[in-house]
Formats: structure tokens, sequence, C-alpha cells
């Protein structure tokens, strides 16, 4: 399969009925699911394309002679209005609002025109009559409403969408600017962490998001594992945090890397609001807003893979930037690994899971097995080696329905949609 | 992937060390903490100055490479006389002046070719200066005393210099230190120093490539660097260690025995037959031997290499 097809980024709507992946490529495919069978009451509707269309094409940055990638970085969906529904996708320089409609019905009966379009001659005409909507197969259509451009120096690495459902942030490697939606010729500057002298630059800004309640909160993370809360109420420019939750440093596990492994790679707000969860290179952290100084809980993801740092670091997985995401009740969340496993953790039992996705291992509708990974000693059967695991096999980019047991997993070029067995 | 970890030398120190030292988290036993620093060192560099992407690089990994190289370079001036041989991959602060282009090809074989850390630790007679880490915690480990030069009492070059005036001037207290060179040595200076551009690159790394790879590489470099954050933020570490602290005062030139007559035309091609694998036989003698910290020549080793593919340049 072609590079193009490379999933980069996954994305359930509101209520979980559509389902939008980016790609390498610059399309955007959105999945619906089917409308619940009655007959099978056992499995929820499927999945099946819904529409596809091209979001962003290749740029060509003239003054730099670079080339501008087309690849979406992020996809976010705005709350229904009305019949229509609305996403904003990104790649590294221009973040467009795209409106999908359907189309079921189309006029037929004009006058002027035959039905296949030709213009019919007016001499010949002798009686007039109305034109009236018939049902037509469905069409979905995809235009683009708004362009928001030129507004970024550096790479955007998120967007998101404020709770007033009128503003959003777009953040880059050294600022975060607000929008408004229906504004495309000028944005508000909230956080620029750019140096006076460029030289002087260590730290970057690595993901950054609204809080779900709260429309003037929101938060962003960097290269240096800190987390910074920002109120715009407090002044225009938001460069004084709120609060700064860093972890102090484990001197027992410091090495030459710590500060790369510390890069916080997603940042995400439960959907209650209470809590923040950040993905570093090695683990999941939960954080109480209410608690700066250090996560109130912690999972690891791959911990044995601490012993390869250096490997790692050589063949530049150490830079991965695995994402994560909370269930519909904030009670477990979602990672990826290598090899096309995936963990979850469960917050309340405290038990976590390895699942692998992949199409030789997995006949559809069978359950999936739990994985294991063996960091050391006598491996078991069924278990697999460190030192056998696919590092080109990673899963950057998982997403949970909403409200059901239901997820979407995206290897490297396929996409994986997974749901709990219902009894 | 790298094999299992075995235990690691100092373990019986383990616990009181790990508060106070960075453990190599990575490798046998037997890579210690100062050829892991200097390997990934290398790693990084190689991955700032090789990388020519059609797109802008990625901000967030540039700027985390260049903070590990900062680091390091840190703790290599806390720790003084430690010197890194691949100082030559350094770039002068300023790219695009034309002392950059002069000195550029001297130095750019090291940037330019990748450097495996398998290669990088089989070729460097660092290997038989393996330093456990910790003796680094032993303040006389770091003490040169035969070595003559201005060293830690020298405070840093402006950043802006460029490494050829450094190249210049150490090669003028070469001389000063040795008064009488023997044509050979004045020869190898005096060309090094004038036709830089000509000499093709040559290094303890096996691939000795010609010069057309360090141009490339030169104008790949100029090229590459993005847009606002450019290569230059990673130069202001770099340029603290310059030629003027590796400087010695004995330099063995017995392997080069030039004929002057060849000094004008041909000098390039006349010097290609000192390939590195005959760098690394002269130096084998030293090598063989097993180094106990604290032997003075171990320094002088260090920079015997370095000077001597630096004069060279085969």
């Amino acid at each position: 399969s072609h590079a193009a097809d490379i999933i980069s980024t996954v994305e359930f709507n509101h209520s979980g009925e559509l389902l939008a992946t980016g790609d390498k490529g610059g399309r955007v495919v959105i999945f619906q699911q089917a409308q619940e069978n009655k007959t099978q009451s056992h499995s929820r509707g499927e999945y099946n394309v819904y529409s596809t269309f091209q979001s962003h094409e290749p740029e060509f940055d003239y003054l730099k002679s670079l080339e501008i990638e087309e690849k979406i970085n992020k996809i976010r969906w705005l709350p229904q209005k009305n019949a229509a529904q609305f996403l904003l996708s990104t790649n590294d320089k221009t973040i467009k609002l795209w409106k999908i409609s359907e189309r079921d019905k189309r006029p037929e009966g004009y006058n002027l025109k035959e039905e296949d379009g030709r213009y019919r001659d007016p001499t010949t005409v002798t009686t007039l009559r109305v034109p009236v909507f018939r049902p037509m197969d469905l069409m979905v259509e995809a235009s683009p409403r708004r362009i928001f451009a030129n507004a970024h120096t550096y790479h955007i690495n998120s967007i998101s969408i404020n709770s007033d459902y009128e503003t959003y942030l777009s953040a880059d490697d050294l600022r975060i600017n607000l929008w408004h939606l229906e504004i495309t010729d000028r944005s508000f500057n909230i956080v620029d962490i750019k140096p006076a002298n460029m030289e002087e630059l260590t730290e970057v800004i690595t993901a950054a998001e609204f809080h779900p309640n709260s429309c003037n909160t929101f938060v962003y993370s960097s290269s240096k594992g800190t987390i910074r809360l920002c109120d715009m109420r407090a002044s225009a420019l938001c460069d004084r945090h709120s609060k700064l939750f860093e972890e102090p440093e484990d001197p027992s596990n410091r090495s030459f890397f710590s500060e790369i492994i510390s890069s916080i790679s997603d940042v995400k707000f439960s959907h209650s609001g209470r809590y923040m969860m950040t993905r570093d290179y090695l683990s999941v952290k939960i954080w109480d807003l209410n608690m700066e100084n250090r996560p109130v809980e912690t999972y690891q993801v791959h911990e044995y893979l601490r012993s390869k740092l250096c490997s790692l670091y050589e063949n530049d997985c150490i830079f991965d930037k695995f994402e994560c995401c909370w269930n519909g009740s904030d009670s477990i969340v979602m990672t990826g690994s290598y090899n096309n496993f995936f963990r979850m953790f469960d917050r309340n039992t405290k038990r976590d899971i390895t699942l692998e996705a992949s199409r030789e291992n997995n006949k559809p509708r069978t359950v999936l097995k739990p994985r294991k990974v063996c960091a050391s000693g006598k491996r078991k059967k069924d278990e697999i080696s460190v030192d056998s695991l696919d590092f080109n096999k990673k899963i950057l980019h998982t997403a949970w329905h909403p409200k059901e047991n239901i997820i979407a997993v995206a290897t490297t070029n396929n996409l994986y949609i997974f749901q709990d067995k219902m009894n | 992937m790298l094999g299992k970890g075995g235990k690691r030398k100092f373990d019986e120190h383990e616990d009181g060390l790990e508060g106070k030292v960075v453990s190599p988290t990575d490798g046998p036993s037997k890579v210690s903490y100062t050829l892991q620093r200097q390997t990934i060192f290398n790693i990084s560099l190689m991955k700032l100055y090789n990388h020519r992407p059609l797109t802008e690089p990625s901000l967030q990994k540039t700027v985390l490479i260049n903070n590990m190289l900062r680091r390091i370079q840190e703790e290599l001036k806390q720790e003084g006389s430690l010197r890194p041989v691949f100082v030559t991959a350094s770039q002068p602060a300023d790219p695009l002046s034309d002392n950059f282009r002069e000195a550029q090809p001297a130095f750019s074989h090291l940037a330019s070719q990748p450097l495996l850390p398998t290669d990088f630790v089989s070729t460097m007679p660092l290997e038989s200066c393996l330093t456990p880490a910790s003796l680094l915690e032993d303040d006389t480990f770091c003490t040169s005393p035969t070595v003559q030069h201005d060293g830690p009492t020298k405070p840093p070059p402006p950043a802006l210099q460029p490494v050829k005036d450094s190249f210049s001037s150490a090669l003028d207290e070469i001389e000063e230190l040795c008064p009488a060179p023997t044509s050979a040595e004045a020869v190898a200076a005096q060309t090094a120093a004038d036709d830089s551009k000509d000499l093709p690159s040559e290094s303890n790394v096996q691939k000795p490539e010609g010069l057309p790879e360090s141009r490339t590489a030169e104008s790949k470099l100029m090229d590459s660097l993005p847009g606002n954050f450019e290569i230059t933020a990673s130069t202001g570490f770099l340029t603290d260690l310059t030629l003027d602290d590796i400087l010695f005062a004995d330099i063995d030139t017995s392997m080069y025995d030039f004929d002057p007559c060849t000094s004008a035309t041909g000098a390039a091609s006349k010097m290609a037959p000192v390939s590195a694998d005959e760098l690394l036989k002269t130096l084998a003698p030293y090598s063989s031997q097993p180094v106990t910290p604290n032997q003075p020549f171990k320094m002088d080793l260090t920079e015997l290499d370095h000077i001597m593919e630096v004069l060279v340049g085969s």
C-alpha cells in the first residue's frame, strides 16, 4: 500500500455515529455507523465509508525552499447544530473548516432544462410546470467553508474547539492562536514562547487543548514534560500560567534520555473536566487539576523499553508521538505501543491489558487475545520477547466512542474498529 | 537491538552512585559511561547534520537533540580535560561566512559520513581509555600534567570565532612547541592550513570518502538550515571546544616521511597512502596494553590521534 495511506489522525464525532480519519496524503475518510440491526441484537452497527475527500494538498514554501506536507495532523468535530456536520482539519500550516452534508433529493421537472441538463429550446415550451423534489441515491458532499491560513510560522500540532462552540485554538511549536470560527483573516496570539534569540530555545509546545466545560481555560504541554494551565481572562497574552504541572524527576531513573522521554506527546482532558491525561514516551499520567506537583495516577505503557533507549534514539523511535484517549465514562484510558500493540488501563480496578491490532492474528468477530511482552528472563509460551518487537508497526492514534465501548485503532495503513462483546 | 545487559562493573557502588552519576542504561557492562556519552554525542551530531529533508525538520526533534548535545558538552567542560575526539565535527557559529566555507571541508567528513556507533567503537582508540563512570568521581583522573596547552586557564573563545582561526593558531602553537619541525611536519601543517579545501576527507572512520563528499555535505548543510531555528543554534556549544584545547608537546611524525619535492603539487595524493588503517597500526602498541586510569599517556593518545587526523587529512 502507498505511503500516502498512512493514517495520521482518528476522531469520533460527538455522537459517535461518525468516525473521521486523516492520512498522510491529505485525505479525510469518514465512516458512519450503520443503523442498529434489530434482528442482530448482539452487535452494534458496523462502520462503513460515508465520505472521502481531499482536505489538503501539498504546497511549496518558496521562501525556505521546502515542501509543506499535506499530511492531516488533527481532525476535530464541531457539535452538530443542523443537518450538516462540520469538522476542522489541519496540516502543518493551514486549518480548514469542512461542511459535510447529505443530499438525497433532487429537483426534477424544470421548464428550460431537460433532465440530463441540456437546455431546451424556449420556443418548444408550450406549458409551464413547477419543479418537484424527487428522491435520489444518497450523496455526501464535503465542501470547505473556511480556510484559516498564514497564522503559523511553525508546525501546527493541535487544534481544539472551545466549549463556547464559537472559537478554537491552534498550537504550533512556539505559539498558540485563538480563532473565531467565522473569521479567517484574523487570529489572536494567546501564547508565545519564542525566545528573542533562537539559540536560547530549549523547549517547545507539544500539544494544547481547551477545557471541556470552562471556556476560558486551556492547557498546553511541552517537550520538557510540563503542562501549563492558562486562563484567558487573566490577560490577553497567556504567557503566565495559572498552574504548572510537573512531576519531579526520579533520580534512580536518570539517563541521557531523561528529557526526551519526558516530552509530552499528547494531552487530553477527561470528559468530566476534572482530570487531564498526558502521554510521554514510556507512560500515561493522570493529573488532578487541583494538584500540580505530581500526577495522581501513572501507568507504564512499555517500561521494558527503558533499557533500549539508546537504540530507540538512534533509529528515531524515541521521537514517536503516541496519543491517548479516555473512554466515555473516564474509567479507562487507552494508548498505543509498538508491534501493533495497544494498551488499556482500568483506573478503578487497576488492571491493564495489551491487545494487538493485526489481521493475521484476529479473524473478524473473534475475541482479541491478550498479549504479553517478556522483558527479560525465560520467555513463556505465547509471550513475545522485547527483541522480537517490530518497531515499524506502531500504533500512534486511537479513539474511543464517546458513549459505547467501541474503539478505533490505527496501525500504519489500516484502521481497526473493535467493540466489546455484548452478551 | 542491543544484546541483553549484563551486570555492571561497579555494582557494589550502584546504589550510592546512581544518585550522583548519570548511569548508562543501555548495553553491555563494558561500554563505559564515557563511551556511551560519546556515542550519543556522535549520533546526535549525525542527526542534526546529515538530515536533509524535503520538508522542514521537526523543531521539537531539533531542540531535543540540541539539548542533548549541550548537556554532554557541559559535562565535558566540567570534567575539564576529557577531549572529545570528534571536535572536528563542530561547525563554526556563522555557517554563511567565507571562513566557514574554507574550514568546513577539513572537518565535514565526520559530519557527512554516517558514523555508526559500531564503527566508532571499533576505530576509536578511545577504547583503550575507557573510564568506568565511578572513576569520574575521582578528581585526580581529570588531570593531564604532561600536556602543554592552555586548557582550563584559557577562557572559551567567542562563539563566533571561525574554526579556521583557531586551527591556524593551533598550528602556530605547535610550531612554537616544536621549534625544529621536520620538513614533513611543516609540509603537512602548511598544506593542511592552506589547502584544506583540497584535502580529501580522512579520519578514523572506515570510509575514506573523497573531496566531493565533503563538498556535498557542506552544501547540504547550508541548504538544510531550517528557516527559523537554524543549525547555528547548536554551534553555540561546540565552538567552545577548539583545537587550542588539544595541543600537546610531542607529535610523532615518524610515519610521515614526505619527500619535500612533492609538497607543491600532488601533496594530497601523496598523503593518500597514509590510510586510516595504517594510523591505527601505529597506535596498536598503545591500545593493546591494558590501560589503567591515571596513566598520563592515555590523554596523549587521544590528542595524538586527533592531531594526526587533522594534520594528515589524507
